[in-house]
């Protein structure tokens, strides 16, 4: 079999030369950093001598030196709440605009060091996401604002409060209009706080704007239903979905808690073999579409056409009203009448939804899920969401006004325009000339060189504050550090400028109990309600009311007027027609799952977190199909001699908008054809210093005819530079050389085959766990022996664990250079193997960390045993011990060591320069304040010492000694892993596997769990668990073996040529073939 | 290696004294009397000794004289006596002339207790009554010298073989060169010069040997104490003597070092757990030297408490400095024996800053140690691994906290197999000591403990 079923690559799936050299070696390249100079060096025996002398002797004398003098200062008065050396949590929520994420902080001596999912959420369900995880260690960012200043001079709290307060005075009794900016406010309180604003300054208003503008859906409810919300969207009940263009698993609105829901109905176990099925549509390769059933790729011109046309298959079916023109040309139509069909199929728990910012798009959704009686099962519009408030009319209105110079006052909140504003120059240069300007951003942002005053907020972990993310739903924020710098709650900087003196504290707890207690009834004191709230960190109340109905609506821009029963969808359908713009190259601009909208771009640990689909750290690049590229002779090296499939790609520069950049080539199976896609995020000017890579995509951001943000660009030219660009790329890092096909590292099969033979796709483990033998007898684990457990169908590849585990386990960011060289940190990483179309493949996102092997093979050739068993399954790594030959990530087959080449963390007690230095540190995590987000109970690993997943062995000694110190048996689930913890759908379970009760048990003993390359016996401990995919034997079967109909193999031929394989791993479809 | 073996015997005696001696001392006392022993030690005694005043009045009696002094109302003196214990302001409120009494004995008030039950009382009440006959107390130092007279018994022994062996080699050598020189003498060959001892190229081979081994024993020794400190007595801010509060006035490690029993650290006390007796025990008392006086007014300086009005200040940190010297130079002034101009500056030092102890015991950073996994959940006493605290006047690193060290308590100390329901995880090895396969005794080592990721990670 030339070719690959499964690949993380093109490289691998065409088996380039290159890279096949390449797979076969622990690192890429000979000896990187120095080998070429070694080699060269003429190093007498004399040298080696006398550096052999000198180096003994400085350590001898170093280490001879006299122990320094420790000091250790007791509190006057300890808080009762601290013992040093135990952690506390506090819960709180992390929000940052429309993101929101009710979580627990974990602090130590007083600082915050982690976060944690909050399990009595009713929304993100004790989960996290990659921002949430990562928010901790912006923190502790040496680039944060430091405190408040007038004209870019530092200034006191009180001379700036006084110079605004009486600029706002004499605005107010010219009348001049005032306007803040801000992202979606999800705080009541601090909207009260902009109301008791508003109160002293009648004029006013609050445009919510949100980089990534959902306004078209928030307009299409209020046309359809008189609310302008974000429905509360049910997954967990619909057996059908169809996404247009929704990345609701990576960054759509709220993915955590989609991400929950969704996996409820991705699990399948052998008594309730169903799952949902899910159908995307959609303009470029996002997580969600990797990760749905049947996907569609369309150019983003053509997601209108794609939503009248499904609403028009779906409509003939259930008797509704057709929309004339607008059908879609495509290969994959099959795909979309199929998705039509189930979705009439299952009536009533099915549901449409769109990523699309065009109100008509929306409203023809909106029809849809009417038609398939959505509203009140899937669609909740009770407890509605409260996520998404920007409103591009507003927002475009207030650029006008400002542009107009009509606003007079101009408060920034948690906003950026001048990053992320299209064709900002004519608003800055207006900006200029407002009287008062003044950005109450937590960080450093393009708008705040702009602004006259800076009145810096806190970090949401310094701060108090509230968040209702749902109706209903409200939680708290509650400080867990003291702020670290002169900054100040930007509530309370706006009740300053009304002239209300009065900590940010004392008003939430006032708002609380004017307009929150009451809406309870169990506890009768406020107080006793505000310690309850403060403790879980949410509250939860029926809100009341009842189901908006259809209002109806035109649908034409334009007044609402309010006739008629139901959307009119042949108005919606022109309109949305007359919105589509076409014509050569589009280019569509999209969010990554970890940097968003890019207001936290100068997060390292988000930055060096591999996109979930592109498998690319630190840039933003130009995604293009593989036809489109061979036709372009794109993502060859400059000098066009060979394909390089993303190590040194060429650049290029595309223009479209008005706006010209020059950006890497990505080849993205999965890219709709003649479609550039492009991150938004990157490209920021005014940042922390981490922040400063890529390029601005905003720019190709256009309008709408109602000036809603459409998010595409037409007739984009591009030009070749003839430069060469290196990609931090990580998908091929650490592969296995021998080719998949020969070893079962992943393993898929289709709902119907598992509902047939619950081991379908996982045959061979018989036979495999039949053939395992050894000499040497095996190791004996009396007590406790650990095993972990990760279902691939609920992993959808988001990244959370892995910056979980960065955050627990002291794990240096190495940055973008150390990166190519293939030497990041990470202890878990999520490999993403495509299998299926090369055009338009299917993913399978498989955690991959240390397996802690019984038969480990790193452990054999340690030299000095620094790498050993322990008696309850752990594969310990002693990093003192440790001398560095790296025999061991060469012996590896899971290619999950990793070796610190340098000292990241300042961990070194010497500090040496020139060419001895040790320090490499290009994103300033070893100074004294980041180095404030260390774990104390973990080693921070020096220079030229190996480290890898531990099964963050300090949370299982934890858990053993609560249990000890309590009497106790451990039960399963007192100890969970950093990403475990993290994992919002429960995909990584950790536990005993010498309990035959424990969760982990039960997966090790499922028929679709398997162990990766279990035939070469090195019995891992993690049990992997087949991924089961909801489409039909022939579509798997075209899938995971060739591109066209007649190279499917015929059963029994794929023996010919596996026999001499033990391992095979046979295409379950095959398998069932064979039954037939 | 005499390191080890000296804390080997030294638990061996620990164990062999302590054990059967304390159970058979034990074994006389009833049950109330021990549970009583155990509220006392740990609410009590910071304050209260039996057959002395410390804080509060000594106990012995207590009960009688609230017998004959306090019934009042209608309820009987001994239980007035509980409820004063509980909270001793009830009685005082309720007008008992006894309790009226008591409430000026001391400027600070008695702790509240109430959280004690009426059969705590009674148990404390029992133990007040009938207290156990004190258990000798068994100092490390006494065995530990045991330890050493044992180990350097043998080392004698050994030298004096070497010795007597040397000797004979000597005797020998000189034997066979005579009989040599005579045989060549009878068999009339020439007889080869005497060779000067030092040009013998045997001697110098053997010299060089024991010479290089030496020196390499050396390196060695030296290189593995390289970042060792056992000994280290460094001098602290406040003279405090661990003797005086822990061995003479009984005072458990515990009351002061809270974080042992739950955390990985053993924390040093926060001022304010001086104060919870220093605020009366100003150390005034010219019978017991000027030191007491002085050390406990840097206590006083850094937490902001003026000795003389016996009330803390107001806003300490903000009041100015030479206001608060003033005070301090007046409370020092009238010190008996006279407190030195050094004395009054040390303590002035002090004032409005933080205590900086100098920490004496230091793991290295890669070692994660956790006082609570061995007090709590092994039941360790502090003294096995800080010595004989109660008798140190300076406190001093007792152990040499190497990994030999460590590795070899853990291979030789018991876990609480039987008794802790934790480790009924290990049914195998449960199941082999019933069937008799195995040693009962099961050693942390047996467990996992000596493995490296129990405290590298």
């Amino acid at each position: 079999m030339a070719e690959q079923q499964f690949w993380k690559g093109l490289d691998e799936k065409f088996q380039d030369s290159e890279f096949m050299q390449q797979t076969g070696k622990e690192f890429p390249e000979e000896l990187p950093g120095f080998g070429a100079k070694l080699q060269e060096a003429n190093t007498s025996r004399r040298d080696f001598l006398k550096v052999l002398g000198f180096s003994v002797g400085a350590a001898t004398i170093a280490a001879g030196c006299e122990m320094p003098v420790r000091k250790s200062i007791p509190y006057l008065v300890k808080p009762d709440e601290i013992t040093p050396g135990i952690a506390n949590y506090y819960a709180s929520s992390y929000v940052d605009g429309g993101k929101y994420c009710s979580i627990l902080v974990k602090t130590r001596e007083g600082r915050p060091i982690k976060i944690e999912g909050n399990n009595l959420s009713k929304i993100t369900y004790g989960g996290t996401d990659a921002g949430a995880q990562a928010s901790v260690l912006s923190l502790y960012d040496s680039y944060r604002p430091k405190g408040p200043v007038a004209m870019t001079k530092a200034t006191t709290w009180g001379e700036l409060d006084k110079a605004v307060y009486d600029k706002l005075q004499a605005i107010k009794a010219a009348g001049g209009a005032i306007r803040i900016v801000a992202a979606t406010i999800i705080s009541p309180s601090l909207k009260a706080a902009i109301a008791k604003f508003t109160e002293q300054y009648p004029t006013t208003e609050l445009v919510q704007h949100d980089a990534v503008s959902y306004s078209g859906l928030l307009d299409a409810n209020e046309l359809s239903f008189g609310k302008r919300v974000v429905p509360n969207y049910r997954f967990e009940k619909a057996k059908v979905i169809v996404s247009l263009g929704a990345d609701f698993l990576g960054t759509w609105i709220s993915p955590t808690e989609y991400a929950y829901n969704y996996a409820i109905n991705r699990k399948v176990s052998k008594d309730n073999p169903k799952m949902s099925r899910h159908y995307q549509i959609e303009s470029y390769a996002s997580l969600t579409g990797l990760n749905a059933d049947v996907r569609v790729p369309v150019k983003p011109s053509e997601e209108t056409a794609a939503a009248i046309t499904l609403y028009n298959l779906v409509a003939a079916k259930t008797g509704g009203s057709s929309i004339s023109g607008g059908k879609l040309e495509s290969k994959y139509i099959a795909s979309i009448e199929a998705a039509a069909a189930d979705l009439v199929g299952a009536k009533g728990a099915s549901l449409v939804i769109s990523g699309s910012n065009d109100v008509n798009v929306q409203l023809i959704v909106n029809a849809l899920n009417q038609l398939l009686g959505n509203y009140g099962t899937t669609i909740d519009m009770v407890e509605y969401s409260n996520l998404r408030q920007g409103n591009d009319t507003q927002y475009n209105k207030l650029v006008a006004d400002v542009i107009a110079g009509t606003v007079k006052g101009l408060f920034l909140l948690n906003s950026n325009p001048a990053y992320n504003l299209p064709k900002a120059d004519e608003f800055i240069e207006a900006l200029k000339k407002v009287e008062l300007t003044v950005s109450l951003n937590d960080k450093k942002a393009e708008s705040e060189t702009l602004c006259q005053y800076l009145a810096p907020d806190h970090h949401f972990l310094e701060s108090w504050g509230d968040a209702e993310p749902r109706n209903g739903h409200i939680s708290i924020i509650q400080p867990t550090i003291d702020p670290l710098f002169n900054t100040r709650a930007a509530g309370e900087s706006l009740l300053k400028f009304a002239g209300i003196d009065k900590t940010y504290y004392d008003f939430v707890r006032e708002n609380w109990n004017a307009n929150i207690f009451g809406k309870q009834s169990g506890l009768t004191t406020f107080g006793n309600f505000w310690d309850r709230a403060v403790h879980d960190g949410v509250f939860t109340y029926t809100p009341t009311g009842a189901a908006p109905a259809a209002v109806g609506a035109p649908v034409t821009e334009g007044t609402p007027t309010l006739a008629g029963g139901a959307i009119d969808v042949a108005a919606a359908g022109a309109a949305a027609l007359a919105n589509v713009k076409t014509g050569g190259i589009e280019v569509v601009v999209y969010e990554k799952t970890a940097i968003g909208d890019g207001k936290d771009a100068d997060n390292p640990w988000l930055q060096e977190l591999p996109d979930p689909v592109s498998k690319i750290t630190w840039d933003n690049y130009a995604c293009v199909s593989l036809a489109f590229a061979e036709a372009n002779k794109l993502d060859f090296t400059a000098d066009r001699t060979r394909k390089s499939y993303g190590r040194t790609v060429q650049t290029i520069k595309i223009s479209a908008n008005g706006y010209e950049v020059e950006l890497p080539v990505h080849i993205q199976p999965g890219m709709p054809d003649n479609t550039i896609a492009i991150a938004l995020g990157y490209g920021r000017e005014v940042v922390g210093k981490t922040g400063e890579v890529g390029e601005n995509a905003y720019p190709f951001i256009t309008n709408y005819k109602n000036g809603g943000q459409r998010r595409y660009s037409v007739d984009a030219t591009f030009t070749e530079t003839g430069k060469d660009y290196k990609l931090a790329q990580t998908q091929t890092h650490f592969s296995v050389s021998d080719g998949l096909n020969q070893r079962g590292i992943v393993k898929t099969t289709t709902l119907d085959a598992y509902a047939a033979n619950p081991a379908a796709g996982n045959h061979d483990r018989a036979h495999v766990k039949d053939h395992l033998f050894t000499l040497y007898g095996y190791h004996e684990f009396p007590g406790h022996k650990w095993g972990m457990g990760i279902d691939l169908n609920s992993c959808f590849g988001c990244g959370a664990c892995v910056v979980a585990c960065n955050a627990e386990n002291n794990i240096p960011v190495v940055g973008k250079k150390e990166v190519t060289l293939s030497r990041e940190m990470h202890w878990l990483r999520i490999d993403r193997y495509y299998f299926g179309d090369v055009e338009n493949p299917s993913a399978v996102f498989q955690p991959m960390m240390c397996q802690h092997c019984e038969n480990a093979p790193c452990e054999n050739v340690c030299p000095v045993s620094a790498t050993n068993h322990s008696s309850e399954g752990l594969n310990q790594m002693a990093y003192n011990r440790c001398i560095g030959t790296r025999y061991c990530a060469n012996n590896c087959p899971y290619k999950v060591r990793r070796f610190n080449w340098f000292d990241y963390w300042g961990a070194d007690s010497f500090t040496l320069t020139g060419a001895l230095e040790n320090n490499y540190d290009p994103h300033e995590m070893s100074q004294d304040l980041t180095r404030m987000v260390l774990n104390p109970d973990v080693t921070v690993r020096s220079r030229g010492v190996m480290e890898k997943c531990s099964f963050c062995v300090q949370r299982i000694q934890e858990g053993k000694l609560t249990a000890k110190k309590e009497g106790r048996k451990l039960k399963d689930g007192d100890i969970k892993t950093a990403c475990q913890a993290a994992c919002v759908t429960g995909a990584i379970v950790f536990g005993d596997v010498n309990n035959p009760e424990t969760e982990v048990s039960i997966i090790g003993n499922d028929e679709r769990g398997f162990k990766v390359i279990e035939e070469i016996h090195t019995l891992p401990s993690v049990t992997y668990l087949t991924k089961v995919r909801n489409i039909s034997d022939t579509e798997q079967l075209k899938a995971v073996n060739l591109l066209s109909d007649n190279a499917i193999d015929v059963p029994g031929q794929v023996d010919h040529h596996s026999g001499a394989h033990h391992g095979e791993a046979h295409t379950d479809s095959t398998h069932v073939e064979e039954h037939h | 290696m005499n390191v080890y073996r000296y804390s080997f015997f030294t638990f061996l005696l620990i164990v062999a004294l302590l054990v059967p001696s304390s159970v058979a001392v034990y074994g006389q006392a009833s049950e109330q009397v021990l549970a009583g022993e155990k509220i006392f030690k740990a609410k009590c005694a910071s304050c209260h000794k039996l057959g002395t005043k410390l804080i509060g009045p000594a106990l012995t009696g207590v009960e009688q004289r609230w017998v004959d002094g306090a019934e009042h109302a209608g309820v009987s003196g001994r239980d007035w006596l509980k409820r004063w214990i509980k909270n001793w302001q009830d009685p005082v409120k309720a007008g008992v002339g006894y309790a009226v009494t008591m409430q000026s004995y001391d400027v600070s008030a008695m702790t509240q207790f109430p959280e004690l039950q009426d059969a705590d009382l009674e148990n404390i009440l029992a133990y007040i009554a009938n207290p156990p006959a004190d258990v000798v107390p068994v100092t490390t130092a006494a065995t530990a010298d045991g330890g050493a007279d044992t180990g350097s018994n043998n080392t004698y022994w050994l030298i004096g073989l070497v010795v007597i062996l040397g000797i004979i080699v000597i005797g020998l050598t000189i034997v066979s060169g005579s009989l040599n020189r005579l045989v060549l003498e009878k068999e009339g060959e020439p007889i080869p010069a005497a060779v000067p001892f030092w040009k013998n190229r045997k001697l110098r081979a053997v010299v060089t040997l024991i010479v290089v081994i030496y020196l390499s024993n050396a390196v060695v020794v030296g290189a593995i104490d390289l970042g060792r400190q056992q000994g280290y007595t460094p001098i602290q801010p406040i003279k405090f003597s661990h003797e005086l509060h822990a061995g003479i006035n009984k005072i458990n490690c515990e009351y002061c070092h809270t974080g042992a029993a739950v955390s990985k650290h053993s924390n040093i006390p926060s001022i304010s757990t001086c104060m919870n007796c220093h605020k009366g025990i100003k150390g005034d008392d010219p019978k017991n030297g000027k030191y007491g006086k002085l050390e406990i007014s840097k206590i006083y300086a850094a937490v902001g408490f003026n000795p003389i009005d016996g009330n803390y200040f107001e806003n300490y940190v903000a009041q100015p400095k030479s206001y608060i010297d003033s005070i301090f130079t007046i409370w020092l002034s009238d010190s008996k024996p006279v407190a030195s101009k050094k004395n009054v500056e040390e303590v002035l030092a002090q004032v409005q800053q933080p205590v900086e102890w100098v920490r004496i015991h230091n793991l290295p950073d890669h070692v994660y140690f956790n006082h609570a996994q061995h007090v709590t959940a092994g039941g360790v006493e502090c003294q096995t691994c800080h010595g004989p605290v109660e008798t140190m006047e300076e406190l001093g690193q007792h152990s040499p906290l190497s990994m030999g060290w460590c590795i070899n308590c853990h291979r030789e100390t018991e876990v609480k197999f039987s008794e802790n329901p934790f480790y009924e995880t290990y049914q195998v090895f449960h199941d082999r000591i019933k069937a008799e396969e195995m040693d009962p005794k099961v050693t942390v080592e047996k467990i996992g403990g000596t493995e490296c990721q129990k405290c590298h990670y």
